[in-house]
């Protein structure tokens, strides 16, 4: 199994899985972040051992803190224009990256599919001061955003079953309950 | 079953194309013209399933077909005339309308100029009547105004389309004595538990007939009625097979527990032959259907339209999925009215 932390949220792959925190990877922080003035990137992606699909990941944990929607626009476009730019830098990845980014790329773009998926962390209950977003809404509009790339994009969550990875809910030293 | 239609220059469309299903669900902003596709397809198939005209004659004939063409368009979307229906722009303009059936020996094709006032021009008459009648419901019940509404359409000047006077006509018709089928059964079962009793046509008024006795219809629910309404068409068997339905923001004045009773009804409906057809902004309904058709599988075929304003007036974006449809206007109020409401809760 190998083990990523985004937030409070512990990501946990199988072994056999190819899995790289996009955003932290040299090419993608030193060469691609500038291309057209600023490309964005999703958090993870990750590929199965058979190549049957390849998972964009972007990950957003607001159980401490609402989105604040003036500053960051909305969030199913935040996650469209990361997948799209993620795809271009994966692109450029493949040709240019080094070791491990040019294998991930190729793996990306061997798979038999492409899978969106924006993990969506929030509290159980609305409260006042913290109203929750519409999962629902969000996943819908998304799909006609990304349908190109994947006609099925999810929005999930630590209490979604059914994913081929897991995801537990794990904060980390020092954050508030 | 109508296949597909080719409208060019009516009223707001410059040329669309549309591929139709058993089941079709229009969507789109305000003015883009959903309305207008229903009234203008029920108009069409009125004026080829002429039983209840005078004066029609044995087989479809092209005078006859111009005038009552122009006739029913006219008393449907109530313009001056017949020509006003055409896009509007500087000097003379022709709009044309082609419909394409299963059987193609129903095919019409007609065409109008805006000078036109009591005649169109029809360039292929169909070989054949519609066996079956369309329906028209508007966005509102019709069960109350329904006694007398008939003669008083017919005598008095009332500044209402001619669809309520078809509608009160269809529903001026009892149940069949006896059993009524299975697959009506089962479509009327859920909505009569829902309403709570069933309806009955006494003399020429409607009543509810519910455990604690019958209750006059314009006692219950303004929702129920309009639900009341349908059920009314499904039990006295006039929605049928080979017929089609027309209806006009279906979710209109329904609770969202009512709203959800739609999707059974309007598959179960194509699933015997009806042709269904609505127009509706809601994001309730258009998740419901999805639903449904995920959970079910449904046989029939389905086309979602989206009208989209374009450069060159209104444009459709089509397909068997909603996804097909392009932007859903409901769905993006749902999200800018949900970030404007966080906005405030977190302040």
């Amino acid at each position: 199994m190998t083990a990523h932390q985004e937030g409070d949220v512990e990501f946990r792959f199988d072994a056999s899985w190819l899995v790289e925190r996009y955003d932290t990877l040299s090419y993608y922080r030193n060469q691609f972040t500038n291309v057209c003035g600023s490309a964005k990137g999703v958090d993870f992606v990750a590929v199965d051992a058979r190549r049957e699909g390849a998972w964009l990941i972007e990950a957003k944990d607001y159980t401490q803190e609402p989105r604040d929607h003036g500053k960051k626009g909305p969030i199913e476009n935040e996650v469209a224009e990361k997948t799209r730019d993620t795809l271009a830098g994966l692109m450029a990845m493949k040709v240019y990256g080094n070791g491990n980014e040019a294998t991930l790329a190729d793996a990306t773009f061997k798979s038999k599919r492409l899978h969106v998926v924006l993990h969506l962390e929030q509290p159980t209950h609305a409260k006042r001061g913290h109203a929750l977003l519409d999962a629902a809404s969000i996943q819908q509009k998304l799909k006609l955003l990304v349908r190109a790339i994947d006609p099925h994009p999810q929005v999930v969550s630590t209490a979604t079953t059914k994913l081929p990875w897991t995801t537990v809910w794990k904060p980390r030293p020092g954050a508030n309950p | 079953m109508i296949k597909s239609v080719t409208i060019d220059k009516f009223t707001v469309f410059e040329h669309v194309e549309l591929q139709l299903g058993a089941l079709n669900v229009i969507h789109g902003e305000n003015g883009a013209g959903k309305t207008h596709i229903l009234k203008l397809l029920y108009s069409v198939l009125s004026a080829m399933k002429p039983g209840r005209t005078q004066g029609a004659p044995e087989q479809p004939t092209k005078d006859w077909l111009e005038r009552e063409l122009a006739r029913k368009l006219t008393a449907v979307m109530r313009p001056d005339n017949v020509g006003r229906l055409a896009r509007r722009k500087v000097g003379l303009n022709r709009a044309d309308i082609a419909m394409r059936f299963d059987d193609a020996g129903q095919d019409i094709s007609f065409g109008f100029n805006t000078t036109n006032k009591s005649k169109v021009e029809v360039s292929t008459p169909p070989k054949r009547w519609l066996e079956s009648d369309p329906a028209y419901l508007p966005t509102r019940e019709a069960l109350s105004i329904f006694p007398g509404f008939t003669s008083l359409y017919e005598t008095t000047d009332l500044n209402l389309d001619e669809t309520w006077r078809d509608l009160c006509l269809l529903l001026d018709t009892r149940r069949r004595k006896g059993a009524v089928s299975k697959a009506v059964k089962a479509l009327l079962e859920p909505i009569e538990a829902a309403l709570g009793g069933r309806l009955q046509l006494d003399e020429k008024r409607f009543y509810l007939e519910t455990d604690l006795g019958s209750i006059e219809i314009d006692l219950v629910a303004e929702g129920v009625r309009k639900l009341a309404m349908i059920a009314w068409l499904v039990a006295n068997e006039r929605l049928q097979s080979k017929g089609a339905l027309f209806w006009d923001e279906p979710e209109v004045n329904l609770n969202p527990r009512l709203v959800k009773l739609l999707p059974a009804l309007l598959f179960g409906l194509a699933e015997r032959g009806v042709q269904v057809f609505i127009a509706t902004h809601s994001l309730f309904l258009l998740r419901e259907l999805y639903i449904y058709q995920e959970l079910n599988k449904p046989t029939v075929t389905t086309s979602y339209l989206g009208l989209h304003a374009g450069a060159d007036g209104v444009e459709v974006r089509q397909g068997p999925t909603l996804d097909d449809s392009g932007d859903i206007v409901a769905l993006d109020e749902n999200l800018e009215q949900s970030r404007r409401y966080l906005d405030v809760e977190n302040q």
